[in-house]
């Protein structure tokens, strides 16, 4: 190894990298630790900033300990903080300590989709565009979906939890009480009934959002992300015109679909 | 293009004192705003990196600082001493950023931050230290050449804050050159500047347990030629120490020693765009513009 590989070598590793019994030795040890430390630090605010709800959900120490025990486990392999962090919910599957919280790895599962989406391409919201679908035939129209868009699948209220850590302040300990009661009772419900709900994800001007929606929805959006043609993702709606019609105006009302393209 | 062309822009700093400060996230809302103590700083650092996004809020607020301030943008993780060179996606990345801001300044450090092992390249997330030899000066050259061929304009190289000399992992690579032996020389093969780190320069002496680092580090200054100079960095470190060693935090005030420094700098330089780092540990908005208002009078009164 060069002197290179060696140091990086020493930072990622969680063995001492030199014989530290010689006071010269230790020396280099203790700034190795520096660098490590440095490592483990900055990749713990990365992480506390990307996954800012898992964040809340965990108590402090916990959380530091997840941060520094996965980035220990994966080494750091790209150029910005912000794309670090992407095997993290299905690492907190494997931490025992974590397992009364089974809901963390769903919780940083959505983080991780959050962070990207708010990052992702620009897509200009084209409202004149829908005129298309009057005088073109669907069968060569395509939808343009919000920057991100995406969907998820989910058995615990990510919804309650997210609010929980980003929206409500309440107002009185009582509503908190209640709140924490009521988040109680649906994750033991999430637990029992182990069902797996639909999310569609999107940015809704900076900001990542998401909301739950059904199978039909559902389908009409994983047929529009797969860049089939207007009439295909309207096919999912069968001769079912009120739920297409409502489904179409609610989502480009909310800018989930922001354009339609003549292919 | 002269070396020095990148500070023409709307920067320019021959008989006027230019100051500015580095611009983080916590303080996005008060420097976009009307508040008059704003019309104090002549620019803002931006840290590439932190925009690297390819849509989003990050590139709207870069659109709107860069109409509000000249901006100079400061890399953090192209680590040009690394043996590799630059992958093309991040430098484009990098380069719409500069272009972007219509940078004044752009600059990276004198350091590597990455390693191939194991067909694996890993990533350190920090500026690590070279040895100060003829191959390590033909690859930071080559590496340079790559971003300022991309930019199509001159960068400028910060000296850095290192806790560990190479040597001391690898004996058999011993320095052929001092740290200011080894600027000088990277500016002229590499058409590069020189960011003048003086926080970097007292943190390294202080941990190398000099007895006056003031005595120092103006012995090195003055051995420095002015016209390599594109940009002084002023700072403060915190006092506690990690594992015996002050860390290069940038989490206080500018340090007394720093401002001694900058004063005798100014007087072998004359005025250079300078800027006033503080990213941990962040103060009010007032109070960082006030450290930057400070180093402006120090020059004023030089001038």
């Amino acid at each position: 190894m060069n002197y290179q590989q060696q140091i990086i070598n020493a930072i990622f590793s969680s063995s001492n990298a030199v014989a530290d019994d010689e006071p010269s030795q230790a020396k280099v040890q203790a700034a190795l630790d520096v660098y490590k430390n440095n490592y483990i630090e900055t990749g713990i605010r990365a992480l506390e900033i990307g996954f800012s709800t898992l964040h809340g959900l965990m108590d402090e120490n916990d959380f530091r300990r997840l941060a520094a025990q996965y980035l220990q486990q994966y080494p750091k392999t790209c150029f910005d903080w912000a794309d670090y962090g992407e095997h993290l919910s299905d690492f907190i599957l494997e931490i025992d300590a974590l397992a009364e919280q089974p809901f963390l790895s769903e919780v940083a599962d959505l983080d991780w989709r959050l962070l990207h989406i708010e990052r992702s391409n620009n897509a200009p919201f084209e409202p004149a565009s829908f005129g298309l679908m009057q005088t073109v035939d669907p069968n060569k129209l395509v939808f343009t979906p919000a920057p991100g868009l995406q969907i998820m699948q989910a058995i615990f209220p990510l919804d309650v939890l997210y609010q929980n850590i980003h929206n409500i302040e309440h107002e009185n300990e009582e509503v908190s009480r209640h709140a924490q009661k009521n988040l109680k009772n649906l994750l033991n419900d999430a637990i029992k009934s182990a069902q797996y709900r639909s999310i569609v994800l999107w940015r809704e001007q900076y900001k990542g959002v998401f909301e739950y929606c059904d199978a039909t929805a559902c389908k009409a959006f994983e047929s529009m992300l797969a860049q089939d043609t207007v009439a295909q993702v309207l096919g999912h709606f069968q001769d079912d015109q009120d739920a297409m019609t409502q489904w179409l105006q609610s989502h480009i009302a909310s800018k989930k679909i922001v354009a339609v393209l003549e292919l | 293009m002269t070396p020095f062309s990148a500070f023409s822009h709307s920067i320019q700093s021959a008989n006027q004192a230019i100051t500015g400060v580095g611009l983080r996230h916590a303080h996005y809302e008060q420097a976009l705003s009307d508040l008059q103590i704003n019309k104090d700083i002549d620019f803002v650092e931006l840290h590439a990196e932190n925009f690297f996004a390819k849509g989003g809020i990050a590139r709207e607020l870069l659109i709107d600082i860069s109409e509000k301030y000249a901006v100079s943008i400061h890399g953090t993780s192209l680590g040009l001493g690394s043996n590799m060179p630059v992958p093309q996606d991040i430098l484009t990345q990098f380069a719409e950023v500069v272009e972007v801001t219509q940078a004044s300044l752009v600059s990276e450090h004198l350091c590597f931050n990455r390693a191939n092992i194991n067909n694996h390249t890993f990533h350190s997330g920090d500026l690590l230290p070279l040895s100060y030899n003829k191959a390590s000066l033909d690859v930071l050259s080559n590496n340079i050449d790559q971003v300022q061929s991309r930019l199509n304009r001159p960068i400028l190289i910060e000296n850095l804050s290192a806790y560990l000399e190479v040597s001391s992992i690898d004996d058999s690579q011993s320095d052929e050159y001092s740290e200011f032996e080894f600027l000088i020389a990277l500016c002229k093969q590499s058409g590069c500047g020189l960011l003048l780190d003086i926080n970097n320069l007292i943190v390294n002496a202080l941990n190398q347990k000099h007895d006056n680092v003031i005595e120092l580090i103006s012995e090195k200054l003055s051995a420095l030629p002015a016209n390599i100079i594109g940009e002084i960095h002023l700072a403060g470190y915190s006092p506690q120490q990690v594992n015996g060693f002050i860390v290069d935090d940038h989490a206080n005030y500018v340090s007394q020693q720093c401002w001694t420094l900058y004063q005798q700098a100014i007087n072998l330089f004359g005025s250079k765009p300078t800027l006033v780092e503080w990213d941990n540990n962040l103060p009010q908005w007032d109070v960082l513009l006030a450290e930057a208002k400070k180093a402006k009078q120090i020059v004023e009164n030089q001038l």
